[in-house]
């Protein structure tokens, strides 16, 4: 418990730009090489399982919505090095609708869901959510969802004090990282299902 | 030979070093012996008076003492002498705007904050011309001494840096009366007294006499005094310090001496809070006068601390001011003694091994817990903005202060009275441009214009130009607009039954029509004499147009128009020269459950809250005329349009509030029952296998 103190003491000292600047560029060399060698391996396959138009409206919203936020946040600290203004500003409008829109996505696209059971004992399974990666990266995107809705709902609430605060700050801000990588690569990997690439 | 130069290359700057007052301020090598005790030491010490003789009360005409000389036989008075009390007038460390001296001539309707350490928004007396001497009179009262009246400041030249003063050379020169009354003595027992008999309204009036060198004596109650210095036109035989006829007569109490002519001194090391307040006094205009009783004192004195606790010094008497950011003359960071230093500290200092280890709770300051408060707060809030001033309302209230208003001696005075300054005023500053609540006042003053440049007129030269025209003999506000209706006047008010009639007979109606005509002669009175004075102003200023600044606005002469023969200067002509001036305020603190923003966030996001639309309405010095008001954001110079979203957000947060519970509630049930539905089923099938 001390020492889950202490690392989360210490993260707020990890110069968070550095942070985000190195998860970006992590995340785009691995899909870009991943995207190269799953062309040059491609063999074509049907795509079994489509989703519906309310799906993709709930998908397209969400991941909207996510955008907004991560622009807004994430964007406002590589340029000015912390939130403020009508960054602030956006991220809280935002936030209420990703509010809503995150018990939208999480039924309709809840990855258990996914792969049926027929569809499991199916070796032609792969749906959208067929492979692996899409469906660890929904279920991350949807734990980090909660972790960001928790930490900014009880934030609003006069339960921490301002070191827990801080703490609640750091875990929001680490859950938001985590969820826009999650998000990305939940994309990449329905997009090169979709272009047959797996 | 080669060995001899190199000793004297280390031995020079040795002696140079030892004979620089640096040398003298380590206190632990110190030529002065210390008691060392917490006891404190007893002060039974020799009277010495400033040709280093020792006082005889049975004397005829015995002299003044001198703390110079009484004093700084035991303790390093050179030191003391340059710390912030007394160094007003040094500019080289000046720290943050901090509350002006402000001039003050009732008779031409002046009231100029002024500022040796080049505080923006502040004039500079010595830019102005005004005598070293002249700000000593005038503030000296309420100062320890020294500072501007001190020998070293005396001497320096005022220059004559405007274009007035170099018409007029001789102003600054005639206002300095220092060969006569002697430099303004520091009086240790202004601060360090513990004796309740020592009088700091006495110390004030002899300043006002001219009296500066019997100050001490008289304010301690060791003499009494007869004469005073304000008479005396040439400089006589010997000076202030002497003995002699027309110098005043001291006659000192021999009660006071001991069997071997010692005075028994009842000093403490640490400040009263009553030695601070006589200076130091802010009060609101509610809790003012009779209604004192409910004024609620700052929290850390309710809580037994004195102010010296803060703002203490060490013997170079540099006292700390409490800001975050503050640097003292020595370059050491002082944040342990500010409000979020004591109570919050520094986390990143916050291991005992380290020499600068985070000092938080020292003499017990609790650590405030902030529940629920963004954090966004700590970035832009100053701790005062919601712990220290009066709360904000829809208009900040006056304040009345020593210093400005002269509190301290006995008077009949109201909470309106002149220079208006007003709190709080929440405005940002500092390089974080935190906001933090601010008292605020506004220039008023004769000044002369061209190029849409205006440059203040001396006090007593902006007197001496407009006595004549303006016809004041003691109070410019009051006395401009009264006017008394001759029998004519009244018999074409009242018509010819009823003219010789007492103002008591007079029916309602009636004094209603009196009042009116009063109004409107008085109004028409106000701007004929604002005109004439500026008339002679011109005259004496050929190529200048004379302006007058009040409330916030500048006025200047309309010659075209004779039923209003003055007229407001547009303010893109008049520049900064009506700007208000601004410093922050840090007491009285509040306790946490009086702070702002208790009672909600909607105590300052909401688009009535005072925080951003309070309405800040200069104060001035022209009865009947309109002064400049503006809503606190412009002042604060924030996007009020991003103020008012940030308010709509809140305006919902309650409801928002229990629906973002409800879909965190949903999001839980939804990802982890099919998350626990997921494993449950994998571990399932793993058992079949």
């Amino acid at each position: 418990m001390n020492r889950t103190h202490n690392l989360l003491a210490s993260l707020p000292e990890i110069p968070f730009t550095r942070v985000l600047t190195a998860a970006g560029i992590v995340l785009l060399v691995t899909l870009v090489l991943h995207g190269v060698f799953a062309n040059a391996t491609r063999c074509k396959r049907e795509v079994l399982f489509h989703r519906g138009p309310f799906a993709v409206l709930v998908y397209v919203a969400f991941g909207m919505i996510t955008a907004i936020l991560a622009f807004t946040a994430f964007g406002s600290i590589l340029m000015n090095g912390k939130m403020e203004h009508q960054a602030l500003l956006l991220h809280v409008m935002a936030a209420g609708a990703f509010t809503a829109i995150m018990v939208a996505f999480a039924y309709v696209w809840n990855p258990a869901y996914g792969r049926s059971s027929e569809a499991a004992q199916d070796s032609t399974e792969k749906t959208s959510n067929g492979w692996w990666v899409a469906r660890w990266s929904l279920w991350l995107v949807l734990l980090m969802s909660l972790g960001v809705a928790a930490s900014m709902v009880f934030g609003m609430l006069p339960l921490f004090d301002s070191q827990q605060m801080n703490m609640a700050i750091v875990f929001h801000r680490y859950c938001g990282l985590m969820l826009v990588i999650g998000l990305v690569v939940h994309l990449y990997a329905i997009t090169i299902q979709r272009l047959g690439w797996r | 030979m080669r060995f001899r130069v190199g000793l004297l290359f280390f031995l020079i700057p040795g002696f140079l070093w030892l004979i620089t007052p640096s040398a003298f301020c380590d206190e632990g090598e110190s030529r002065f012996a210390r008691a060392d005790s917490l006891s404190g030491y007893v002060h039974w010490i020799d009277l010495i008076d400033e040709q280093v003789n020792k006082i005889d009360p049975s004397a005829e005409q015995p002299p003044p003492y001198s703390p110079l000389k009484t004093c700084g036989r035991c303790h390093d008075y050179n030191s003391i002498a340059h710390g912030w009390h007394f160094d007003a007038v040094a500019r080289d460390h000046n720290g943050r705007p901090g509350q002006p001296w402000i001039w003050n001539d009732a008779r031409t309707g002046t009231h100029l904050p002024l500022s040796y350490r080049g505080w923006l928004g502040t004039f500079d007396p010595d830019r102005l011309g005004i005598a070293r001497w002249a700000i000593a009179k005038q503030f000296g009262g309420y100062l320890p001494g020294g500072g501007p009246g001190s020998p070293e400041s005396l001497k320096f030249n005022v220059p004559t840096l405007n274009d007035h003063t170099q018409a007029n050379p001789t102003v600054a020169d005639s206002q300095d009366r220092s060969e006569i009354t002697g430099p303004l003595p520091i009086d240790c027992m202004l601060c360090h007294r513990n004796d309740r008999s020592y009088s700091p309204d006495a110390w004030t009036k002899q300043i006002a006499d001219e009296n500066f060198a019997y100050a001490p004596t008289v304010a301690a109650g060791l003499a009494t005094i007869a004469g005073s210095m304000e008479r005396i036109r040439t400089k006589p035989e010997s000076t202030a310090t002497g003995n002699s006829p027309p110098l005043p007569t001291l006659k000192y109490d021999a009660t006071r001496f001991r069997n071997d002519g010692k005075v028994f001194f009842d000093i403490i090391r640490k400040p009263s809070n009553n030695s601070c307040n006589y200076c130091h006094t802010n009060l609101t205009a509610e809790a003012f006068g009779s209604n004192r009783w409910t004024h609620d004192d700052d929290i850390h004195v309710r809580a037994g601390m004195a102010c010296a606790d803060c703002h203490r010094n060490s013997l170079d008497h540099q006292t700390i001011r409490g800001f975050e950011g503050e640097i003292s003359p020595q370059l050491k960071p002082l944040e342990s003694l500010t409000c979020r230093g004591c109570h919050i500290g520094n986390p990143s200092q916050a291991t005992r091994s380290s020499s600068s280890r985070s000092l938080a709770g020292r003499m017990g300051a609790p650590l405030p817990a902030h529940r629920g408060l963004p954090l966004v707060h700590f970035e832009k809030l100053a701790c005062t903005a919601c712990h220290s001033g009066p709360l904000p309302e829809a208009e900040p209230t006056r304040i009345v202060n020593s210093i400005a208003h002269r509190l301290g001696s006995p008077a009949h005075r109201s909470s309106d009275e002149l220079p208006g300054i007003v709190a709080p005023v929440m405005l940002t500053h500092g390089p974080e441009a935190r906001y933090s609540p601010h008292r605020m006042t506004w220039p008023a003053y004769w000044g002369i214009m061209k190029e849409n440049s205006v440059t203040p007129l001396e006090p007593e030269n902006a007197f001496q130009l407009t006595r004549t025209s303006l016809k004041v003999r003691k109070d410019f506000s009051q006395e401009l607009i009264e006017v008394k209706p001759s029998l004519s006047d009244r018999k074409s008010i009242l018509g010819d039954d009823r003219a010789k009639v007492k103002e008591s007979d007079l029916s309602e109606e009636e004094r209603k029509k009196v009042l009116a005509w009063t109004t409107l002669q008085g109004q028409k009175q106000l701007k004929s004499r604002l005109a004439d004075a500026m008339t002679s102003i011109e005259k004496a200023n050929p190529g200048f147009t004379a302006v007058y600044i009040a409330g916030g606005l500048g006025y200047r002469r309309n010659a075209s128009d004779k039923e209003d023969p003055v007229e407001v200067i547009p303010a893109e002509e008049l520049g900064d020269a009506a700007k208000p001036y601004a410093w922050p305020m840090a007491h009285d603190v509040r306790p946490a459950r009086m702070s702002l923003g208790v009672q909600g966030c909607t105590e300052c996001h909401h688009h009535d809250a005072p925080f951003f639309s309070s309405q800040i309405t200069a104060v001035g010095t022209l009865p009947g005329f309109d002064t400049a008001s503006v809503p606190v954001h412009q002042l604060q110079a924030v996007d009020i349009h991003r103020i008012d979203q940030w308010n709509m957000l809140f305006e919902g947060r309650t409801v928002f509030k229990i629906f973002a519970f409800i879909c965190l509630g949903l999001l839980s049930v939804i990802v982890l029952g099919s998350l626990a539905w997921n494993i449950g089923r994998r571990v399932s099938r793993l058992g079949a296998t």
